[in-house]
């Protein structure tokens, strides 16, 4: 027996030299994720889920985060919500109240987001999330975080610079999903449409269900719009949309504010029905207007899972470094003082370029809204090439001339 | 072209998309009922055939290049085989037990879609069209692709009639579907009667699978709303009720193309499900009753 326990001695201690790092007892901090990971929406969960456990791998092997003097070891515990309301009650419940997460970053799809926000707010749980939806970044909801480009920070600019290339395009037709995401994807292309000059004909809501789009575009079709806007369409439905529409004849322009991996819907349309499909929200991470970390970043993720990269995991990975770096410089991992220490942090040099939170006035709460360099792209025999870049106003005001390296 | 003209033209590619959807929503819809008929089961599962059909086209007809009528032979005798082996793993020992193959079935969804989700990723991948172009009928002009699977649907259905009262084992189903005890009575041997039927029922699903993959696109969901349509249909043709399914396929076929082409997507949901909803109310059997070996 004491032969035994000498020898687990020697163990711990040649573990201890071996490891230094985590010979400073080491605390362990959740963080967890309500993501889809099943279900036509799951490439939005997938990508976010990848991009916390490559941090949750770095952080760990470098001995965890040090806030305050104390180390923590970063564990993530993911769970699929579906895209289903009462799913999302059940998994947000079980991390808050079971797991007792003070974080949870990650969560797509509005209306599931709205859900766990149910939960997250009362219980003070610093929540990011790349969930569309005005009503999601209020003053009643401060610890909460959209890490990516709505529609409202980007539709602006993008129509224009549609406009701008297509100087004579009167007419546009948008088709979305029924809900919270597809309403407001739609609404805020309108908007952004009438302000460049250019009216809708036609306004198609469909079922996430939706097979067979046909009929639908026949009808939009008829109506002969100049570009046909495929609003917050998931990618593998985006794809059989501009399948179906080039089959019906249509040659026009595209535009797809939640088009983050366009290269997906091409290997469902092939790469002539994505001709003249304008990004706002997706460009060649290896082309120009990215950072050589950026390119890194891809390039190691797309060998690890050998798949490609979307946007909006992208963005997560951005916000999830602000947070974990604003839990050391503050000191804590007190999700309101980690809160304030995000935004007095910013703007972040990051993948995407200098990045931060605002739009406070605009959504009627605190600075929550991430903003980041929008590159607009556009795909050409398959390829996408990307055309310029934007800074957002509040971006610019604090990034100054900010510019991609040559 | 004039207005009505055009009418016209809009009306008769919409009826053969609404016979094209019909047609496989009928063909997904008959195997599941043909399971419930005979097995005394309902398989939730029964769709991920029709996804397997759909990875298997992606795989021999797109990636592949094998011909677009050799993938469909090829999907639906392995596929039909591999749903013999799931039979009699999994349900054999819940046959006629609706709750625990109910809860086996629910289980099978999962690994079937996270099996396809480990191996072929989270993207949907696309097939080329098998038969691009338009070909014109009487004056219109309609797409080849989509007449050319609504042919083959048709043709399996007819087969499958063929099938169940032609041949020795379609009798033995018969048999088993109306009286199972008097069926083993007369010789019938009802394990091997109810795998060919698992069997055919799955690769109808399948067969479903490879003729949509080139109109639509694949992914390790695809089964979710044609499950859906096709209890629709088994509802609002009677359950357990072949004919039903035929009358049920092409009714939902046809409202679903036919409404999206004229009025809203929203406004076919509710006309949809109101049409059935009075349907209970007046017929609860739905539109042909049923078999009544598990009523």
């Amino acid at each position: 027996m004491k032969k035994s326990g000498a020898g687990i001695l020697g163990v711990l201690l040649a573990f201890g030299m071996l490891f230094p790092a985590l010979a400073i007892s080491a605390e362990t901090l959740f963080i967890g994720q309500a993501i889809p990971l099943s279900g036509p929406a799951a490439s939005w969960g997938v990508g976010q889920m990848r991009f916390l456990e490559m941090l949750e791998e770095e952080i760990n092997a470098k001995g965890g985060l040090n806030a305050g003097g104390k180390r923590y070891l970063i564990k993530r515990i993911s769970y699929d919500h579906k895209v289903d309301l009462d799913t999302t009650i059940k998994v947000v419940n079980k991390l808050v109240l079971e797991h007792k997460v003070k974080y949870i970053f990650g969560g797509a799809v509005g209306a599931t987001c709205r859900a766990a926000q149910t939960i997250t707010a009362p219980n003070g749980v610093l929540y990011s999330f790349v969930c569309w939806g005005k009503e999601l970044l209020t003053k009643d909801v401060p610890l909460n975080f959209r890490a990516e480009f709505s529609p409202w920070e980007v539709s602006d600019s993008y129509f224009r610079a549609v406009k701008k290339i297509y100087p004579n395009a009167k007419t546009f037709a948008t088709i979305s999903p029924n809900d919270t995401s597809g309403w407001d994807g739609a609404k805020g292309d309108i908007a952004a449409a009438k302000k460049a000059g250019i009216t809708c004909v036609a306004e198609e809501y469909y079922e996430r269900v939706q097979e067979d789009f046909h009929g639908v575009l026949g009808r939009i079709l008829a109506k002969k719009p100049d570009i046909i806007d495929l609003a917050t369409s998931p990618m593998g439905t985006g794809g059989l949309i501009l399948k179906q529409a080039y089959e019906l004849g249509y040659r026009g322009p595209k535009v797809w504010i939640a088009g983050t991996l366009p290269p997906a819907a091409i290997k469902v349309c092939g790469p002539d029905a994505a001709e003249d499909l304008y990004n706002a929200l997706y460009w060649d991470y290896h082309g120009k207007y990215t950072l050589p970390e950026l390119r890194a970043l891809v390039k190691k993720y797309e060998e690890r899972y050998k798949e490609p990269v979307d946007y909006t995991s992208l963005a997560q990975y951005c916000f999830m470094r602000a947070a974990f770096s604003a839990m050391e410089r503050a000191g804590t991992i007190d999700p309101v003082k980690v809160a304030d220490a995000i935004v007095a942090g910013q703007p972040y040099n990051t993948i995407l370029g200098p990045y931060m939170f605002g739009m406070a006035k605009f959504y009627g709460g605190k600075p929550r809204q991430g903003l980041h360099p929008m590159v607009l792209s556009v795909i050409k025999k398959g390829k996408t090439i990307n055309l310029a870049y934007e800074l957002h106003e509040e971006l610019r005001a604090v990034a100054g001339d900010w510019k991609f390296p040559e | 072209m004039s207005g009505t003209q055009m009418e016209a033209a809009t009306f008769s590619q919409a009826f053969i998309d609404g016979v094209m959807l019909g047609m496989m929503y009928i063909l997904i819809a008959l195997g599941l009922t043909l399971v419930y008929s005979i097995l005394g089961i309902v398989n939730f599962a029964h769709a991920q055939f029709y996804m397997l059909g759909g990875f298997l086209t992606w795989l021999l007809y797109g990636e592949l290049r094998l011909s677009y009528f050799m993938t469909l032979i090829i999907a639906m005798i392995s596929i039909g085989f591999f749903a013999v082996l799931v039979e009699m793993i999994f349900f054999r020992p819940f046959r006629g037990k609706v709750l625990e193959a109910f809860i086996i079935s629910l289980g099978l969804i999962w690994v079937f879609e996270q099996s396809i989700l480990r191996i072929m990723g989270v993207w949907e991948k696309g097939v080329p069209q098998a038969f691009p172009g338009k070909i014109e009928i009487l004056g219109m002009k309609f797409f080849t692709e989509r007449l050319i699977v609504t042919i083959i649907g048709a043709a399996l259905i007819v087969g499958l009639h063929f099938f169940i009262q032609r041949t020795r084992y379609g009798r033995a189903m018969r048999a088993v579907a109306q009286d199972r005890d008097c069926a083993a009575l007369q010789g019938v041997n009802i394990n091997r009667t109810c795998s060919i039927a698992f069997g055919v029922g799955c690769a109808l699903a399948a067969g479903a699978g490879v003729l949509l993959g080139p109109v639509l696109y694949i992914s390790p969901y695809m089964g979710g709303p044609p499950i859906l349509k096709a209890f629709i249909i088994i509802i609002l043709g009677g359950l357990g009720s072949i004919p039903g399914c035929l009358v049920g396929g092409l009714f939902l076929g046809l409202v679903d193309a036919i409404g999206s082409s004229f009025i809203s997507l929203q406004a076919v949901e509710v006309i949809t499900f109101a049409f059935i909803f009075l349907l209970l109310l007046i017929r609860p059997r739905g539109l042909m009753g049923g078999l009544k070996a598990h009523e």
